[in-house]
């Protein structure tokens, strides 16, 4: 028997002030918090260093026996190969600007998720090995001892990074976190620590083409049913082009769209845009996923899967390559697949729009254009015939996603379509927006289910920003230029602003264009009955 | 003198002390943002728990607050701590502590006036307030497991419309029993 507590001691979490510094605070591994741990045979076969079984919540990870010199060396080796990284552990003063701009630390309010924290987690490591003043003067000078709870915690909070680089856009010096947490990410690679939902998709990719490892065949079908549920809506037979060489155009988008709902409207605005413009292009089973899954593992995995985009595009003698609606895959396509796999196979020319003539002279040398600028120039060119009302029931807003938005400023054209394909458009509050966007949560591969309440918390200050126009301008519909956005909105929307619905742009794109032969439109893309258009 | 006058007496230094309990139920290194950062998208915790002291107050105390304002109130709180690292006592229990706040604070002017009853009432008040508060965290708590099968259905659902088409019926029928021989 035991006296009860008073409420106040049972919510009593955590003394006035705290017992232990942050370096003796330890990350405790609850249901929900961890992404479950990459198979060993995805890992053994995309030749990852030291598959082993182990899991977060265990006591013992069953780290190599020479772990710490791993670590020592591989920090060593990243310090060498990039310079970035050098400056970034050297130049940071702590000054805070940074600290609550992470979605993480607003919506979790962990001071470890404060991207100047995170960071430290290895920077206290970094002083210790790596600076005369670590190596002599130890804690005093921030440096501390690698122990396995170390490598635990970083596991624990550079899983709960999405790479966003919101953070970055406040610091003074430009300290890139996400580059900090791809790091910390390559150091736990080499201590055999992936997790399931990036490796799987990045095994699939690297085998079969797209994320889900659909063989060819199979990819094909399943477009062809987009391709019926299209002639349904519109009354109009499309039959895409799959792997034929010699047309000027490869198209590459995430192969969610094509398997995944809502992305899959998104897929069809595409094919339905391209049908009506007549695009000389092709679409590919082996490059069928835009999105690089490898970029949240290694630089060297981000580089392998990027290949193919250029290897497609060589074998079949296509010119350049236009690029749908995706986060990450261009940031990597635009700050890394120049130095990765560049330059371009020779036949690749500047991208030249077939319909306007525009050169995207942006795009000179990758060779590849985002479908968001492409739409843009078409309607700004007067190419498309295009009846918004036919989305007025719907009151819109446009989350920026965070590597189209900061990683390439792609920030007016999305805007510029919805403007034009929607009469009721509503930009949320603007310091959460355009370069200042918030996270859906779930990006960098944290969209996995089993921490989705890991990914409430990050995507609290987007929900709580989405909330705010539900509620004053009585928005229903969030666009998004990303696939993974399309994934993670939906439940971000269903937690944080019930009855706002996840949108691709090029849906509402297609809902709007008016194709010639096409029936009378009584039915969006989902095969909802567009209200006040309803058959007579 | 009634209870209600009292506690409209002390508002501010109520709500403030409660604030503060809530908010020190985040760990030390966060609180000074919660309590300091006044912007509602930049601080969304701090500004929601705020906002939401003030409506419960003021049913608590008395007042005829309409059902919806209060009911969207204590959701607004409870959704964020039902997903926050809490345990379900704490995420609810924040509310209790207004009993503690006022107990503290008003002790003796409860005495010297002999605002019992009222006192009483007040606290039933409270009590209706967290239950409201469960059943809003079982919702959320239901919500978020329910966005997990979503998810996966949501992730899959071309390649369940194959399977449907190749199997000629619903996913998740099961298979025709042979009859025994």
């Amino acid at each position: 028997m035991s006296k009860l507590p008073t409420p106040d001691k049972l919510i009593a979490t955590i003394p006035a002030f705290p017992m232990e510094g942050w370096m003796d605070t330890k990350p405790e591994f609850k249901p929900g918090t961890w992404c479950y741990p990459a198979k060993v045979d995805n890992m053994t076969a995309l030749g990852m260093p030291n598959p082993h079984e182990w899991s977060a919540d265990q006591e013992d990870w069953n780290l190599p026996e020479n772990w710490e010199e791993i670590i020592y060396e591989g920090l060593k080796a990243r310090l060498a190969k990039h310079r970035s990284l050098k400056v970034f552990m050297d130049i940071c003063v702590r000054c805070g600007a940074c600290a609550d701009k992470c979605h993480f630390f607003i919506g979790t309010g962990d001071p470890k998720n404060m991207p100047v924290l995170r960071a430290e987690l290895l920077r206290s490591v970094y002083r210790r090995d790596f600076t005369t003043a670590g190596k002599l003067l130890g804690k005093l000078a921030g440096a501390r001892k690698l122990d396995k709870d170390v490598i635990k915690e970083w596991f624990y909070y550079f899983y709960q990074c999405t790479e966003c680089r919101r953070c970055s856009l406040f610091c003074p010096y430009g300290i890139d976190t996400a580059e900090i947490t791809a790091i910390a990410r390559e150091l736990l690679h080499e201590l055999g620590l992936g997790i399931h939902w990036i490796m799987e998709p990045v095994f699939n990719c690297n085998r079969t083409g797209n994320h889900l490892g659909i063989q060819p065949h199979a990819f094909k079908e399943i477009v062809e049913f987009l391709c019926e549920d299209i002639e349904t809506v519109t009354g109009i037979k499309i039959n895409p082009p799959f792997n034929e060489k010699g047309h000027e155009i490869v198209f590459i988008t995430p192969s969610g769209d094509v398997f995944a709902d809502p992305g899959i409207y998104t897929f069809m605005g595409y094919l339905m845009l391209f049908h009506e413009i007549g695009l000389d292009y092709t679409l590919s089973t082996y490059a069928s996923e835009g999105g690089n899954f490898g970029s949240f593992t290694t630089f060297d995995m981000a580089k392998k899967l990027n290949a193919k985009m250029y290897a497609e595009a060589e074998r079949l003698g296509s010119k350049w390559i236009l690029g749908g609606e995706c986060g990450h895959m261009w940031r990597v396509v635009h700050q890394y697949m120049d130095t990765f796999n560049g330059p371009t196979p020779p036949k690749m020319e500047t991208p030249k729009s077939p319909i306007t003539g525009t050169v995207f002279k942006n795009a000179a040398s990758t060779k590849m254009v985002h479908i968001a600028e492409f739409t843009a120039d078409l309607i700004k060119h007067n190419k498309l015939r295009l009846d918004p009302s036919r989305n007025d029931h719907l009151t819109v807003t446009f989350h920026d996603s965070c590597n189209p938005a900061r990683g390439m400023g792609l920030l007016e054209e999305p805007r510029y379509v919805l403007k034009n394909v929607c009469n009721n458009y509503f930009d949320m509050p603007e310091n959460t927006i355009r370069e200042q966007t918030f996270c859906c949560g779930g990006g960098s591969g944290l969209n996995t289910d089993e921490i989705m309440e890991i990914r409430m918390r990050g995507g609290l200050p987007r929900g709580n920003a989405l909330r705010y126009v539900q509620q004053k301008h009585g928005v229903n519909t969030m666009a998004c230029i990303c696939a993974i956005d399309r994934a993670t909105l939906p439940p971000l929307a269903n937690y944080w602003a019930p009855g706002v619905t996840v949108y691709g742009t090029h849906e509402l794109v297609a809902n709007a264009l008016v194709m010639r032969g096409e029936q009378k439109r009584t039915m969006d893309l989902r095969q909802e009955e567009l209200p006040g258009m309803e058959d007579e | 003198m009634t209870i209600r006058d009292l506690l409209f007496e002390h508002k501010d230094a109520i709500i403030h002390k409660w604030i503060d309990a809530m908010y020190g139920t985040y760990p030390f290194d966060t609180v000074g943002f919660l309590r300091s950062s006044r912007d509602q998208f930049s601080n969304p915790v701090g500004h929601t728990t705020a906002a939401s002291a003030v409506v419960i107050f003021d049913a608590v105390a008395g007042d005829d607050v309409d059902d919806a304002l209060l009911s969207e109130a204590i959701e607004d709180v409870i959704r964020i701590r039902a997903i926050q690292n809490f345990t379900p006592e704490q995420a609810v229990g924040v509310l209790f502590v207004l009993k503690t706040v006022i107990r503290q604070m008003l002790r003796a002017a409860i005495m010297q006036h002999g605002l019992h009853d009222g006192q009483l009432e007040v606290e039933s008040r409270i009590d209706t307030v967290a239950l409201l508060a469960f059943g809003k965290y079982a919702a959320c708590r239901e919500r978020l497991h329910m966005m997990k099968v979503d998810d996966f259905k949501r992730g899959y659902a071309q390649l369940l419309r194959r399977a449907e088409r190749i199997l000629d019926k619903p996913v998740g029928e099961p298979d025709t029993q042979k009859p025994i021989a």
